[in-house]
Formats: C-alpha cells, sequence, structure tokens
C-alpha cells in the first residue's frame, strides 16, 4: 500500500512538471498577446518575393517596366548604420537604388547627373527648378561589388541634400574623386519586382 | 507553415529564379546582336555578320516573349500564395 501511494505521488510530481514545461513553451512561441479585439498582424512578408534588403549583384529588378540587372552594389557603413546602393542597368538604360533600413525602409531611384554644375556645401541647392535643403553630410567606409565605378572600397563622403520625396546627393570616393552628383526619388517597395539569380537564397 | 503554403514559395520562388536567368539570356543576346551588328557595319565585313545578329535578335525577341509568359504564371503564383497567407473569412 505503501509502495502504491509513493508511485501515486511521483506520478503527480512527474505529471505536473510535464504540463508546467508545456505551458511555459506555449507562451514562448506565442509572443506579445494581440491587443484586445485586434486580429493578430501576418507576419512581414518579403516584397515581390524576396527581399529588397537582400539584393545583391546578379539579381534582376523590374522596376516600371524595364528588368534590371544589378550590375554593381556599393555598401556604406558609418560606425555601423549602414545601407546599400545597386547600379541596375536594362540595355542602354542604367539607374541606382538605394536601400536604407533605419527607422523603417526607405529606397531611392538615383539618376546620377552628367555634368550638373553643383558644388555641395550651402543650405539650400537648386536643380531642375526643385529647391533642395541639406539634409545630412558625412563619412562613411564603401566596398564595392561588381561594376560600380568606384574602387574596390575605402573611405566615402557624401553630402545629402531633400525636398519631401525629392533627393539631391553627392558622392565622393576617396580624397582624389570628384563628386559624383545624383538625383532621386524616394519609391514605394512595392513598385519593386525582383528576380533573385539561382541558388542564392534570397 | 502548410505543405500547401510551403509548395506555393517554393513555385514562386522557382519562377522568379526563371525569370531572373532568361532575363540574363535576352541581355547576352541583345548584348552579342548590337556587338554583330557594328561589326557587320566596318568597311570590308563579311554579310553573313549580319545574318549572326539578326539570329541573336530573333532570339532576344523570343526570350522576351518567354519572360512575359513566365511573368503570367508568377502573377498567378503570387495570388495563390497570397490566398493561402490570408486570414480565413
Amino acid at each position: 500500500m505503501e509502495a502504491i501511494l509513493i508511485l501515486l505521488f511521483i506520478g503527480l510530481i512527474i505529471g505536473g512538471a510535464v504540463v508546467f514545461m508545456r505551458g511555459r513553451k506555449a507562451e514562448a512561441g506565442s509572443g506579445p498577446p494581440a491587443p484586445a479585439g485586434l486580429p493578430q498582424a501576418p507576419a512581414a512578408e518579403p516584397i515581390g518575393g524576396a527581399d529588397v534588403r537582400a539584393l545583391k549583384v546578379g539579381d534582376v529588378v523590374n522596376y516600371e517596366g524595364g528588368d534590371y540587372i544589378v550590375e554593381g552594389t556599393l555598401r556604406f557603413d558609418q560606425g555601423g548604420f549602414r545601407w546599400d546602393e545597386h547600379r541596375l542597368v536594362d540595355g542602354p538604360k542604367s539607374l541606382w537604388l538605394s536601400v536604407e533600413d533605419d527607422e523603417g525602409l526607405e529606397i531611392v531611384v538615383w539618376q546620377r547627373l552628367r555634368g550638373a554644375a553643383l558644388e555641395p556645401g550651402p543650405g539650400t541647392l537648386e536643380h531642375g527648378g526643385v529647391t533642395y535643403e541639406l539634409d545630412e553630410r558625412g563619412h562613411a567606409d564603401f566596398t564595392s561589388e561588381g561594376t560600380t565605378g568606384a574602387p574596390g572600397g575605402g573611405k566615402a563622403d557624401f553630402v545629402d541634400y531633400a525636398n519631401g520625396d525629392e533627393r539631391l546627393a553627392f558622392e565622393r570616393y576617396g580624397k582624389d574623386g570628384g563628386w559624383e552628383i545624383s538625383a532621386g526619388r524616394v519609391i514605394s517597395e512595392h513598385t519593386l519586382d525582383i528576380y533573385p539569380s539561382r541558388g542564392a537564397g534570397g | 507553415m502548410s505543405d500547401a503554403l510551403k509548395a506555393a514559395e517554393a513555385t514562386e520562388l522557382g519562377l522568379r529564379e526563371q525569370i531572373s536567368d532568361l532575363v540574363h539570356a535576352r541581355s547576352r543576346a541583345d548584348s552579342e546582336s548590337k556587338r554583330l551588328a557594328d561589326r557587320a557595319a566596318l568597311p570590308g565585313a563579311h554579310v553573313e555578320l549580319t545574318e549572326i545578329a539578326g539570329r541573336y535578335e530573333r532570339q532576344s525577341a523570343t526570350l522576351a516573349a518567354e519572360i512575359e509568359t513566365l511573368r503570367s504564371s508568377l502573377r498567378a503564383a503570387e495570388a495563390e500564395l497570397e490566398r493561402l497567407r490570408a486570414p480565413d473569412d
């Protein structure tokens, strides 16, 4: 009788432990509770089937009807804050796409301005009928992959101007380089369709 | 994640990778077509170069049509994927 009671006691302890551990697992897997009365938001899905943050040389980006191949990528690092700039080419057409994920994702489509008589420095700059305000200036480390026109890596200076969704950027690679000037516009991530190169996993 | 959702994701990714392959192939065909057309325009160029350039041009057109066909399939696959991801009514 005593043995039966001991076995019953041990069984109760083991059963209780199992129930306790299952409860902890369920709690850990469920994440924070949804606000009462609201449906749980779905997990964020990649844009256009692939994540624009993972773009790399060889991927294809469909934008405004053009199938652009990523021919080069510049990766910047400013004290831990990182962003990428991709050179996209569709036959004779080319553009740059910058991807920044700071306080939200910002994607800008850029066109290089050749021969523009502009110098960075003043608080405001006018180009193409748009008045831009100085937004940010600084330095960053960069590395270059594929064909970008920039050296393989080093230091870059940049000066950014903005007017709403319009952008004007100056970038200089190395101390002896001249300023590369680009005009850009912020676009919605959903206007891009990404076709990753095979076997790249994203 | 359900098996149906996994399969739909794999189908969508596969279509995107195929489109990527074809875009690269079309780009190479365009590049060859232009290169050969430029060479064919040089003084004394062999007449066959123009014909070969035309072959690449036709290949590019065929690839462009295949890309559009795959893009239609991708749109259908995307819709199926979103249907599976969406909450039930």
